[in-house]
């Protein structure tokens, strides 16, 4: 009886460390995914990084500039997410109009490809 | 040089876009052709704009980006009664008016003797003989060489001739801008600034043209970006944001920084066209400077 006691409280630990080690598994992958969006959010609205509101407007963003698209719809409308990294990146030829203000902002090293891999993800978010 | 013209030209039409592009053939550049096409560009996007309650005129451009916003506008006429800039137009009175070391002034000097009024509205120029662009700061400096004082550092970098440049500004409110482009010389310095006015530059790879041409009127954050007509006839401004007066040259560098871009040198050949450039375009309209700005 008192094994049985010890066996079943061991058990019930071993299952509520695992459930617990499961939830903080998870959590950790939550978290990661929340901090690259919040990271890309962080680099889009930032005046010395992307600053991609001084162009477009973006939902969230303050005093949003004019001179490009807003931003809105972004996973519907480059459901290639290659795509969409390109065009930040500016990579040639993805330019929607020739003398497009759209800064190349790979080619140009304003952002790393990391960077704007964050950017990406916060723009499936928009 | 025939083919150094067709280069020139076909890489302007690359940089600059449709508009300049079809403004300049391939083997003519006419700078009379590019004004009419600025305005007619500037007038069809932005003509029907009111401010005090009438279409804008061609005149207003004079008045930058305060052509987008009456609120802006009307906010400028009340500090226009009250100018925070008056004591620099004093300081530069007093500036013009004192004697150099060898007892002469300012209007002993060719250039800068006539009349008051029409002393700005003479500059800048294509010199033949000298074979460059001469603008007031660069007529004010030899002015100061040649008796014996020490010229001033350009592009705002003394306030000195900040104030000069204010208050002949202040003088010449309601001349006209004429700005001639009538030897070779004069059109090769025209068509650098053409070609400095819409390369590209920078990180942020942006040109004057991209911001001041095709996003005219638009927002970019807060700030409403000014028209290039009329760029140059409200010079230097009263920057209130600072509390200090901003030269054209100034401005030019702080754009150029903007961009991260790296500046050309103070008052060289590069700005000089620039100036020239956009003095042309703006060709007709009513000098107002100095002005203000928030
Ligand atoms: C200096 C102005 C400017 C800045 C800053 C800017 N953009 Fe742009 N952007 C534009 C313009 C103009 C266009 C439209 C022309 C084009 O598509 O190239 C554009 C287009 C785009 C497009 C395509 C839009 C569509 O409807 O398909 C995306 C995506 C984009 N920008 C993302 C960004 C991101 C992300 C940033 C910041 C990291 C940014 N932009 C910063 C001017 C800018
Ligand atoms: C990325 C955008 C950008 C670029 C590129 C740029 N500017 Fe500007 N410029 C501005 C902004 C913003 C202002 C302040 C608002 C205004 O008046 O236009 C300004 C103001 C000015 C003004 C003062 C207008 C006034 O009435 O006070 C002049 C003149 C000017 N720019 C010339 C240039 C020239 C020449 C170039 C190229 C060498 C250039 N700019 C490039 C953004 C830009």
């Amino acid at each position: 009886m008192v094994k049985s006691q010890w066996v079943s409280k061991l058990a019930q630990a071993l299952l509520v460390t695992t459930i617990m080690a499961t939830a903080s598994v998870a959590t950790a992958a939550e978290e990661k995914k929340l901090s690259t969006v919040e990271e890309g959010k962080k680099l889009a609205f930032s005046n010395s990084k992307g600053n991609c509101i001084a162009c477009h407007m973006i939902a969230g963003g303050e005093e949003p500039g004019e001179i490009g698209p807003p931003l809105m719809a972004m996973q519907a409308r480059y459901p290639d997410r290659q795509k969409l990294f390109d065009k930040i990146w500016g990579k040639p030829g993805v330019e929607l109009m020739p003398e497009s203000q759209m800064l190349p902002f790979g080619k140009h090293k304003v952002l790393t490809d990391d960077e704007i891999n964050k950017i990406v993800d916060f723009m499936y978010t928009l | 040089m025939n083919n150094k013209l067709l280069t020139t030209t076909l890489f302007l039409s690359l940089a600059t876009g449709s508009m300049t592009a079809t403004a300049n053939d391939a083997k003519t550049v006419n700078p009379e052709a590019d004004r009419q096409a600025m305005i007619k560009y500037m007038m069809d996007m932005h003509g029907s704009n009111k401010i005090d309650g009438k279409p804008i005129t061609l005149d207003d451009f004079g008045h930058g980006a305060l052509i987008f916003s009456d609120d802006a506008y009307q906010q400028f006429k009340s500090v226009e009664e009250f100018p925070p800039y008056v004591e620099h137009i004093d300081e530069g009175k007093k500036l013009w008016n004192k004697p150099f070391a060898n007892g002469k002034t300012y209007n002993t000097c060719a250039g800068l003797n006539g009349d008051l009024k029409k002393v700005k509205a003479m500059y800048p120029y294509f010199d033949d003989a000298r074979g460059e662009v001469i603008n007031l700061e660069q007529a004010i400096n030899e002015c100061r060489t040649a008796n014996g004082e020490k010229p001033y550092a350009y592009a705002g970098r003394d306030k000195e001739l900040s104030d000069l440049l204010t208050y002949l500004a202040d003088e010449s409110r309601g001349q006209k801008i004429s700005v001639k482009i009538d030897s070779p010389g004069a059109l090769e310095a025209y068509k650098l600034g053409e070609m400095v006015f819409h390369t590209r530059r920078g990180q942020l790879n942006q040109s004057c043209a991209n911001c001041h041409v095709s996003s005219a009127g638009r927002k970019i954050r807060s700030e409403i970006l000014s028209p290039m007509l009329g760029h140059v006839t409200h010079f230097p401004v009263y920057r209130a944001s600072a509390g200090n007066i901003v030269t054209l040259q100034q401005r030019y560098v702080g754009c150029i920084e903007s961009v991260r871009g790296f500046p050309f040198p103070a008052n060289g050949k590069e700005f000089k066209a620039l100036e020239l450039y956009e003095s042309y375009m703006s060709n007709g309209l009513t000098l107002n400077g100095p002005a203000y700005r928030k």
